[in-house]
């Protein structure tokens, strides 16, 4: 038995060698970095699929509340402006001895405004006691068109009353709209810059065609 | 005890004996000549300055982790907080055809629909043959029910002597001056006036002057009352004229 005071001290290898605990460490980082990312991939996922829920949309129109699922932007359709197209030709043709409402010239290109308040100049002086036209649209028939212009061909009742006399006629119209930039009551910027009146044969041109095809075994 | 001591000191010579064997070697005089400093190897000193930067990358990639730690803690708590979201109110304008119904329309109370729902209206309180009012019935709904009780008990009272008497009386509407009208409000109040002529079976006729200050409330149409109106108050009073 050797006093341990003599005796030859055996030093532990590893204790200097520093590459078993920079291994260690190296495991260490790599396993905590493949849990991070990890983490952060499925964070970042998460996160994702939180930003594409849209909030709840509380919506006040006239008056009205109303509320909905929130769709995207791109399915917007033709057929959603169809009311709006169809109403600025009604309040345009629709007038009193006030004239046109100013909110119109949002919707209409001023020469068409112009247009139509020229063959309403003298209204004032020839009824005094006032006067009320009234467009009411029938039908509607969209027309070929291109990216940012719209066109339709719309049927409807203009009836016209004033103390001496009132009448009602069917009337037809070709109307062109264009896509403008947005104004305060206008935000799709769809506005009316064409009005042409038709004849009753010009309007239901296409069915008389397809008919007299029909009649004649020709096909559509 | 001695062989102790003995063996004690034989292991410390045996030791001094290892020591002095093992001794490193006597150093040799170093000739001038030498190079007072060794350069290493150039694979080992490239070994050795990648080894002593691993330390260093180590930290700076832990702490590099530290920080993707507080992103990655970040990421989720703003996927949480972004997953909770307030309800959002959208107020539009009016639409072309509200805004034209504003443009278009009355704001104040029209005299002529007041005028002709007077006419139509507070002559029925009054007319009377021979002790009946036929036409009373038509001024339910058209005016408040204190009115029409009020005018059911004026016909009650003298009922007996008109119908003894074949009085016939009617009112006949002939102004309706200083309108008032409050659109806001819906109300709208006039001062009226007329003659209410009583006919006797014998075919006298005798006019008394009447005067009357109607309010009317703006009424929306329905079955009980079409006209755009509804009699509120009627106060009256008649003389010779």
């Amino acid at each position: 038995m050797i006093h341990a005071r003599w005796a030859g001290t055996e030093g532990d290898a590893g204790f200097f060698r520093e590459e078993d605990r920079l291994q260690g460490i190296f495991w260490g980082l790599t396993g905590g970095s493949a849990l991070l990312l990890v983490l952060l991939g499925v964070g970042l996922w998460r996160l994702d699929r939180a930003a594409r829920i849209p909030p709840l949309i509380v919506g006040v129109a006239g008056g009205q509340v109303f509320s909905g699922s929130a769709d995207p932007l791109s399915t917007l359709g033709e057929s959603d402006f169809d009311r709006q197209c169809s109403d600025t030709l009604e309040v345009l043709l629709g007038r009193t001895e006030r004239g046109l409402p100013p909110a119109l010239r949002d919707f209409c290109a001023p020469e068409v405004i112009a247009a139509v308040d020229r063959d309403y100049h003298d209204a004032a002086a020839h009824y005094p006691a006032g006067f009320v036209q009234t467009l009411t649209l029938l039908e509607a028939k969209p027309q070929a068109g291109r990216p940012g212009v719209r066109r339709a061909f719309y049927r409807g009742l203009l009836a016209s009353r004033s103390v001496a006399t009132a009448q009602v006629s069917a009337v037809y119209f070709d109307c062109t709209f264009a896509l403008a930039g947005a104004a305060p009551l206008n935000a799709s910027g769809w506005r009316l810059v064409k009005v042409v009146a038709l004849a009753r044969d010009d309007f239901y041109r296409d069915e008389e065609t397809k008919a007299r095809r029909e009649a004649l075994g020709l096909g559509s | 005890m001695s062989t102790d001591a003995e063996s004690c000191s034989r292991l410390q010579a045996a030791a001094l004996v290892r020591r002095w064997r093992l001794r490193p070697p006597r150093l040799r005089a170093v000739p001038s000549e030498a190079p007072s400093e060794v350069a290493w190897p150039a694979a080992a000193a490239e070994a050795r300055r990648s080894f002593a930067w691993v330390i260093h990358e180590q930290r700076l990639v832990g702490l590099l982790l530290v920080v993707l730690g507080a992103a990655t803690g970040f990421v989720w708590l703003a996927a949480g907080s972004v997953a909770r979201k307030p309800a959002v109110v959208v107020r539009a304008g009016p639409s072309l055809k509200a805004a034209a119904a504003s443009f278009y329309g009355t704001a104040e109370v029209s005299y002529d629909q007041l005028a002709f729902f007077l006419h139509g209206c507070v002559p029925l309180l009054y007319a009377c043959q021979v002790g009946r009012s036929p036409l009373l019935p038509l001024a339910e709904g058209l005016v408040a029910p204190e009115i029409c009780r009020e005018a059911e008990k004026r016909m009650a009272v003298h009922a007996a002597a008109m119908a003894a008497q074949g009085l016939t009386q009617a009112l006949t509407l002939t102004d309706i001056t200083n309108v008032v009208a409050d659109a806001a409000a819906g109300r709208a109040g006039a001062d009226l006036g007329g003659y209410l002529s009583v006919t006797t079976g014998e075919g006298k006729t005798q006019f008394f002057r009447w005067h009357g200050r109607a309010v009317v409330a703006v009424n929306p149409g329905s079955r009980l009352d079409p006209y755009p109106f509804y009699l509120l108050t009627l106060e009256a009073k008649s003389s010779r004229p």
